[in-house]
């Protein structure tokens, strides 16, 4: 049975809690199957990368002269770093849909994670957008992480929240 | 692809909720699936039939009973026809069950609950409602259910009172 869904963006970082969101959209999202004169539906995997600003900036210790001093060197290691946490990221969720026997894009886009993935459910047109959640803080069952919530609040499809039910 | 799903749709009758009841029939509900209407009614301490039924809302009402006029005033819930239609294409044509269930009490809980007692493998739900703080992106009931539901929440957004 074929729904109506065209494009649907799943979001993830990594964690345990976006591989869930994937593997329940790949279960229970029914995408629509190819009339003869136009696209069947389709599931992109998107992961925002941290920009290389940000990720220096977190890791300060590890690298002589912090961010203060521009070190081409320092600046490729760190975009190669990215991209293989990327490539890892990829691997996963690409095992767990060929396990399940879809087809899917990936989409990698760098910058701020919750404004990219809005701007990616406007350039792409996304019928709908999926994403896991969690909280960083002690108080996990009070909040949803600051990325889906800012998602919910501004992506301008209908946003689904797969949340990890312990 | 999952089967046997229970599906919940939460309405308030305001214009999200329809859409996002909508959405639900157009693009997540499947052949064998459970629809279960979910619709909270501010409580009314004074009515015995309301005390009755605050605890665990009303029985289950198949979508037949929906259109039975005893039931109507029952419950005190008017489907207009659109409504009704929706959920009745959903039966036939999608050969889903349409259960609706009614409860008193804050939104924010009985919803919540709603996903606990009947099971839901998930909820879908607009963004906002009946509510007039138009100033906020998400309305106070689905923020809270959003955050609370132990199922995948789907948040319907009505494109006009969004400015998209």
């Amino acid at each position: 049975m074929s729904g109506n869904l065209r494009c649907v963006i799943v979001a993830v970082d990594g964690s345990e809690e976006s591989m869930k969101a994937l593997r329940w959209a790949l279960d229970n999202i029914k995408l629509r199957l190819p009339p003869p004169d136009a696209e069947a539906g389709s599931f992109i995997i998107l992961h925002v990368q941290s920009p290389p600003s940000i990720a220096t900036g977190l890791n300060p210790g590890a690298i002589p002269f912090g961010a203060d001093l521009e070190v081409p060197a320092f600046a490729a290691a760190i975009e190669a770093h990215q991209r293989r946490i990327t490539e890892a990221i990829f691997d996963h969720a690409l095992k767990i849909c060929s396990d399940k026997n879809v087809k899917v894009k990936t989409e990698v886009v760098i910058g701020d994670s919750k404004e990219k993935i809005c701007e990616a459910v406007e350039n792409l047109h996304a019928d709908l957008l999926v994403m896991g959640s969690r909280a960083f803080g002690p108080i996990k069952r009070m909040f949803l992480g600051s990325v889906s919530n800012y998602c919910a609040n501004h992506a301008q499809c209908p946003v689904m929240i797969v949340k990890d039910t312990a | 692809m999952a089967k046997e799903r229970k599906i919940g749709v939460a309405v308030d009758f305001s214009r999200g909720s329809n859409l996002a009841l909508k959405w639900a029939i157009d693009n997540l509900i499947d052949k064998e699936d459970t629809l279960f209407f979910i619709h909270v009614k501010p409580s009314q301490v004074d009515e015995s039939r309301d005390l009755l039924w605050s605890a665990t809302g009303s029985p289950l009402i198949p979508l037949e009973e929906l259109r039975d006029p005893d039931v109507v005033q029952k419950y005190e819930i008017n489907l207009d026809a659109e409504l009704l239609g929706m959920l009745a294409t959903a039966s036939s044509q999608k050969k889903v069950k349409v259960i609706a269930k009614i409860y008193w009490g804050d939104a924010r809980d009985k919803i919540c609950d709603a996903v606990a007692e009947l099971n839901l493998d998930s909820l879908v739900m607009g963004s906002r409602g009946l509510g007039t703080i138009q100033r906020a992106f998400l309305g106070s009931v689905t923020n809270y259910v959003m955050v609370h539901a132990t199922c995948p929440v789907t948040i319907v957004k009505d494109p006009c009172s969004h400015g998209f």
